[in-house]
């Protein structure tokens, strides 16, 4: 298992087009990828749970993967977030 | 011998939103857009991987399809209807609803429909009581999704046989876009909606069409029976059933005159906008949205004039950079060398902030426009920012409106320098030669318009808000909006005042508010000096016609007759006969 926090740093969060990239991003992966945030832990690969996390700006989320390609997964899906989803 | 009246035979006229213009005569038919029966059933365990590959099917074939609406909106550039696509495209695919559904399947023996209906709807009823707007929004694209998918998975023969498509009015509560365009190849003939308006999607596609879209129609659908023959049309708005002989004979003229001014628009588009003694008009059009400038480009537009951006604020969210760059470069490109004159957030404070509550006691004169933008200057920066890059697809020109003095100038131009500069260190292109020009709508800034020239490459009028400024009079106030005369002479002053300086300091100055497509006020603007004209897609080639009509030379005369006068009646008559003497075929209002 590898894991890796990561602060939603984007102005307007996880809304519909950073939420469709990181499941894009997420589906290329063999592993089981979730995304936590406090109580509530859904599949990165899910759009609908990705957009249910809610995740306003400064919410800290977990990354968790699970499975062969685990490291690298965790690596790409922070790229993503640090790269504020090519927004700001 | 006892003769009654067919009481049932009687026409009956419904009123709505008039959102697309034209003429459809046909039968109507009210769409179900609701789900198809989903009957759940038990299946066998032996059943459970068949059942598990036929959803697999179901959903492949539903993405196929989405994808096909969505490249078929890519290639006509109707990139907002396309968005919504790839989005719902996202939630067919969706991994945890694939998974719960197949586990469904196996452990409980549901068939795939029923187990796919169960799982969806538990995900519309979380959605639609959260507590976030945004994930409220969403909830109509599951149950759209859903409705898709289903049709592939049910036995259920589509609800209506394709046949009686051809040449219907289709009444619905609302419509989707995939559905309109289905509908529309079937050979729909217009389209009447309970809910929605001008912006919606249905409006937008029926207007690109060039077929009747009637909005807001309240419970219109609910009233009519199927198949009842039906008149709808859409520039008043009116959908009759069961027409009288008498309205259909009326209509079935009116349309062979469109289908001629259509044939001689095709010819009138390409005839330049000049007058009969030689003096050209740049005559160009107001645009609402992105999506509409396919409708200016048909209409002969030279240009855009205005392109009010505040639609891009109607969403869940505040639009990004990139949302806007794609919407503003989209007109860029489509007009393409011809200029496109984009303004600037015209919105009160609240929409510019989310989560804030709109204060103003007179929102009229309040927070708004550049006074709202200048509160948000990273915002106002990311508009300007969007607009500066799509300098590179066609030639932009940024407009301010509601500027009442030197400082807002100065400062909104720091925003504009500070976008540039950043511009330039992340290596993004824009044309440096952007022109940066006002709205003269604030009587202030009409007053010292000799100082504002200097700092600004052009003037567009906004008569409206210039005529009740200057009135001190609200039109939307039934009390006192006849008060609101834009013929009135200190009005007319103020024109003359800014078109003097404009002429002085060598800048442009147009005209985009309704006075510039009013017959009555055109030979006076043009004969006061206005050579640039924007008006709405649906009013240019009336425009046009009216300025090939005319005479420079007389209009010029006109207009030196008319600024000594000093009241207002008089001045309106004094129009009114010589547009009657002049130009008799134009004394209609054009709306």
């Amino acid at each position: 298992m590898t894991e890796q926090a990561v602060v939603v740093a984007n102005r307007l969060g996880i809304h519909a087009r950073p939420a469709a990239m990181l499941v894009q991003k997420a589906s290329k992966f063999k592993s089981e990828i979730r995304l936590i945030k406090g109580e509530l832990e859904v599949n990165a690969k899910s759009i609908m749970g990705v957009m249910m996390l809610a995740a306003e700006r400064g919410s800290k989320l977990l990354i968790r993967a699970f499975g062969e390609d685990e490291a690298l997964a965790v690596a790409e899906l922070l790229k993503v977030f640090e790269s504020k989803f090519n927004e700001d | 011998m006892t003769v009654y009246k067919m009481n049932k035979d009687k026409q009956k006229i419904m009123r709505g939103i008039a959102a697309a213009p034209g003429i459809a005569i046909g039968h109507c038919i009210v769409w179900e857009s609701g789900r198809p029966e989903v009957r759940g059933r038990l299946i066998k365990a032996g059943q459970v991987s068949t059942e598990q590959r036929r959803f697999e099917q179901a959903l492949l074939k539903a993405e196929r399809e989405l994808n096909n609406q969505a490249k078929a909106l890519l290639s006509r550039r109707e990139k907002t209807a396309a968005k919504i696509f790839q989005t719902q495209i996202l939630m067919v695919r969706d991994q945890e609803i694939v998974r719960q559904v197949k586990d469904q399947i196996a452990r409980r023996l549901f068939n795939a429909a029923f187990a796919y209906q169960s799982i969806v709807s538990k995900l519309e009823n979380s959605l639609a009581s959260a507590s976030d707007s945004y994930l409220r929004d969403r909830a109509g694209d599951i149950a759209a999704v859903a409705r898709f998918v289903l049709k592939h998975l049910s036995k259920a023969r589509a609800r209506i046989v394709t046949a009686r498509l051809r040449n219907a009015i289709v009444l619905a509560p609302m419509l989707a876009p995939a559905e309109v365009i289905k509908l529309r190849n079937s050979g729909v003939v217009g389209f009447a909606c309970d809910t929605g308006g001008v912006t919606s999607h249905v409006a937008i596609l029926a207007k690109s069409w060039g077929i009747p879209a009637v909005m807001g129609m309240k419970n219109g659908s609910q009233k009519i029976n199927a198949n009842e023959s039906g008149i709808l049309d859409g520039a008043l708005g009116l959908l009759i059933v069961k027409p009288s002989k008498r309205t259909l004979d009326q209509y079935q003229q009116l349309v062979q005159t469109q289908r001629r001014e259509t044939e001689e628009l095709k010819v009138l588009r390409r005839l330049p906008a000049k007058t009969r003694d030689g003096h050209y008009i740049r005559l160009v059009a107001n645009i609402d949205v992105a999506a509409d400038a396919n409708y200016a480009i048909q209409s002969g537009a030279a240009g855009i004039g205005l392109f009010r951006t505040e639609y891009l604020l109607g969403g869940a969210h505040l639009p990004t950079e990139e949302e806007q760059f794609e919407a503003y470069k989209a007109v860029a490109l489509a007009f393409n060398p011809q200029p496109v004159t984009l303004r600037t957030f015209d919105v009160g404070g609240d929409k510019l902030q989310p989560g804030e509550k709109a204060v103003d006691p007179n929102p009229f004169m309040g927070l708004r426009a550049v006074r709202a933008c200048l509160a948000v200057p990273d915002f106002f920066k990311t508009q300007l920012r969007a607009m500066l890059r799509a300098s590179t697809s066609g030639k932009i020109r940024i407009m301010i409106p509601m500027i009442a003095g030197q400082k807002e100038i100065e400062q909104a131009k720091q925003i504009v320098e500070d976008a540039k500069t950043e511009l330039r260190k992340q290596k993004k292109a824009f044309d440096p030669r952007v022109e940066l020009g006002i709205m003269v709508e604030i009587p202030a800034a009409a007053l010292i318009s000799e100082q504002l020239a200097q700092l600004v490459d052009f003037f567009s009028i906004g008569t409206n808000d210039l005529t009740q400024f200057t009135l001190a009079a609200d039109r939307g106030n039934p009390r006192i909006s006849h008060l609101y005369e834009p013929f009135h002479p200190a009005v007319l002053k103020l024109i003359q005042m800014t078109i003097g300086t404009a002429q002085h300091q060598g800048i442009e100055c147009s005209v985009c508010g309704e006075m510039a497509g009013d017959p009555l006020a055109i030979p006076l603007l043009i004969g006061m000096g206005i050579n640039e004209l924007s008006v709405s897609p649906a009013v240019l080639p009336k425009v046009k016609l009216l300025i090939r009509s005319l005479r420079f030379s007389e209009t010029r005369s006109l207009a030196e007759e008319i600024l000594q006068k000093v009241d207002p009646k008089d001045i309106r008559q004094c129009l009114t006969n010589w547009c009657h003497k002049t130009v008799p075929d134009f004394g209609y209002r054009i709306r």
